[in-house]
């Protein structure tokens, strides 16, 4: 999935060490879209940038957001004579530039901050069309978290307005120093401040041409897949708590295709799944926005979503995918009859593995009493069964415990509760049991503990009722 | 000879003993078999329920046996006013109903383990033993067979 050094274009314009964002950066150069790059300070953000603009030809600006002035953009404003305004062009307005870089982007002020989302967004200043602008790059580094005080954090580093982050079709994080090999850490201190080469910056504008020619036919061999795959992440994400806007959907539709696209280029055989966990990878605008991005659970929803976007559209194991309670996955597992038993199995014993006492209990005693248990394989049947058990069988507890013990203090919480339930009511033999079984076992350690049980017990069975009606 | 009364410990930490039986839910169902009348191999048992000695149509043999005892178990377990799967329980107790059909009892022995009965599970023959017992438990919603 990764390219070597050698074959890497970044490598071959002197950008060392890039290899794991090269297709996100040749993609964004093919479509056209804004990038935003995450790193601390010297990992060779601003380098890049100026390299790739440099390879291109492109007549670009480089503003420091930090120390930015909106004049410093359009230049002086001046009476046109006709009742309006016209702006004196500067060498450093934005006018006739090709790409613009918005340089420690998090630094900026607030207000400054909101005339610079129409650039980035609909490349419009003053509600004016940039006609020439292509590229809109900007760069930050790691935004102070609140939650996490640390010293070396960039206090500086505002998190950004999630609308703008928002704006931003890539957001990736650049490799750090300790990120790179031996061989990549000298490679970056010999061949800093060479000049670009002729021959990679053609490199470069080769392959730009040869991924915007591949886009067409990449749209269309794969839209359809990727519109379920973006339904299906972005689903799984937001259950992971991970929050997608439509907006941030429709991005990494057209993401994926510009980063499989620009992989194509380099790799002909590149998997279309590869090409979607590296764009995914850095289409979250949340780091920008300084909020925490679990890598893990981003892959995690990349390779459940590719799968399930593979799928026959009525395949239960879509809409299971999408249950993020593991009680009602494992109930709707069981009642979709087209589910081979061993799945069916593996679903339910995920569950029990994942709920917490009682509420695994109420899961049992909900596939006993509906049938449901007869689909398990016999092992996870068993399982099943052991848990049943407990609250259908009667429970004697006969114990002597230290007075003034935890252990009696648990129990006595269990008494005063089972003596609030109606003896006549066709639950209270059940809660009975739970709490006697749950306390012999030993997993009930505290008093707190009684009502954690009894009430992921009782939410369960509700939830088991809600589903059978 | 005096003996010294022992006297109370008083360094031990004082004690509560909690002693509890909850309640029964659903039902039980009782499932042993009756004393054979022969030995309780395939043939054995197949003879025990037909009330004749079992011949297989074809070359007589073991396997034979067994696939026909297997069979006549399956086709059973599926005519069975039980739920489909239940809880094997470890006791019985004075009100539950024990079955007397042998062929059900036979059904259910062989389609339970310690913990679960499971009707659509490959009959085990070897867990049809004279001694053997099974109690379901039988929820309410399914009522007692």
């Amino acid at each position: 999935m990764t390219q070597n050094g050698d074959s890497s274009l970044l490598a071959r314009l002197g950008v060392i060490g890039m290899e794991a964002i090269e297709p996100v950066v040749l993609g964004a150069l093919i479509g056209g879209e804004p990038l935003l790059l995450i790193g601390p300070h010297g990992t060779g953000k601003s380098y890049l940038l100026a390299r790739v603009a440099a390879a291109l030809g492109l007549e670009w600006r480089h503003y420091n957001a930090s120390l930015l002035n909106y004049d410093d953009l359009v230049g002086y404003p001046l009476p046109d004579g006709q009742g309006g305004l016209r702006f004196v062009r500067t060498p450093a307005s934005i006018w006739d530039a090709q790409a613009v870089f918005l340089d420690e982007i998090s630094r900026c002020r607030p207000d400054l901050q909101n005339k610079l989302f129409p650039i980035v967004h609909e490349r419009r200043v003053q509600g004016i069309l940039l006609e020439r602008l292509v590229y809109r790059w900007a760069a930050m580094n790691p935004p102070a978290r609140d939650d996490e005080p640390d010293a070396d954090a960039y206090r500086g580093s505002e998190p950004l307005d999630p609308a703008l982050a928002d704006r931003f079709a890539f957001v990736a994080e650049v490799p750090t120093w300790e990120g790179l090999g031996e061989r990549q850490q000298e490679q970056v201190i010999l061949r800093s401040g060479e000049d670009v080469s002729p021959a990679a910056a053609a490199q470069l504008l080769a392959a730009i041409e040869s991924g915007r020619a591949l886009l067409p036919e990449v749209d269309r061999a794969l839209r359809t897949q990727l519109a379920t795959y973006v339904r299906l992440v972005t689903a799984v994400l937001r259950h992971a708590g991970i929050e997608c806007s439509p907006r941030r959907a429709a991005t990494l539709l057209r993401n994926v295709v510009v980063v499989h696209a620009a992989r194509l280029v380099r790799e002909p055989a590149a998997d279309p799944g590869d090409s979607a966990c590296v764009a995914l990878g850095s289409s979250l605008p949340h780091r920008a926005a300084g909020l925490p991005v679990d890598g893990l659970k981003v892959l995690a929803a990349h390779r459940e979503a590719w799968k399930a976007a593979g799928l026959a559209p009525h395949d239960p194991r879509r809409f299971l995918l999408l249950e993020p309670d593991p009680f009602r996955r494992a109930l709707r597992a069981v009642g979709a009859e087209s589910l081979p038993p061993v799945e069916v199995s593996g679903v339910v014993a995920d569950a029990l593995a994942s709920l917490p006492a009682g509420a695994r209990h109420a899961l049992a005693a909900a596939l006993f009493e509906s049938g449901g248990a007869a689909r398990l394989v016999a092992a996870v049947a068993e399982q099943c069964a052991q848990l049943y058990a407990v609250v259908a069988a009667p429970q004697d507890v006969h114990e002597s415990v230290a007075s003034g013990s935890m252990r009696l203090g648990v129990w006595k919480r269990v008494v005063v509760t089972l003596a609030r339930h109606d003896p006549a009511a066709p639950e209270t033999p059940l809660v009975s049991n739970l709490l006697s079984g749950l306390f012999a076992a030993g997993e009930l350690a505290v008093p707190e503990d009684v009502e954690r049980a009894l009430g992921a017990w009782r939410r369960g069975r509700e939830t088991a009722r809600e589903l059978a009606a | 000879m005096n003996e010294t009364p022992l006297l109370h410990n008083m360094s031990a930490p004082a004690t509560t003993v909690i002693s509890h039986r909850a309640g029964q839910y659903g039902s039980r169902v009782v499932f042993a078999l009756p004393e054979a009348k022969g030995p309780l191999t395939p043939a054995g048992v197949l003879a025990w329920l037909d009330g004749r000695p079992w011949r297989s149509r074809f070359r007589a043999g073991v396997r034979k046996a067994e696939a026909a005892l297997r069979a006549r178990l399956d086709a059973h377990a599926r005519t069975l006013a039980l739920p489909p799967a239940a809880v094997v329980s470890e006791c019985a107790g004075k009100g539950d109903r024990e079955e007397h059909d042998l062929l059900t009892v036979l059904t259910v022995l062989a389609k339970s383990s310690g913990r679960v009965y499971l009707r659509d599970k490959e009959p085990n023959l070897a867990a049809i033993r004279p001694e053997r017992r099974v109690v379901l438990v039988i929820p309410p919603e399914w009522g007692a067979s």
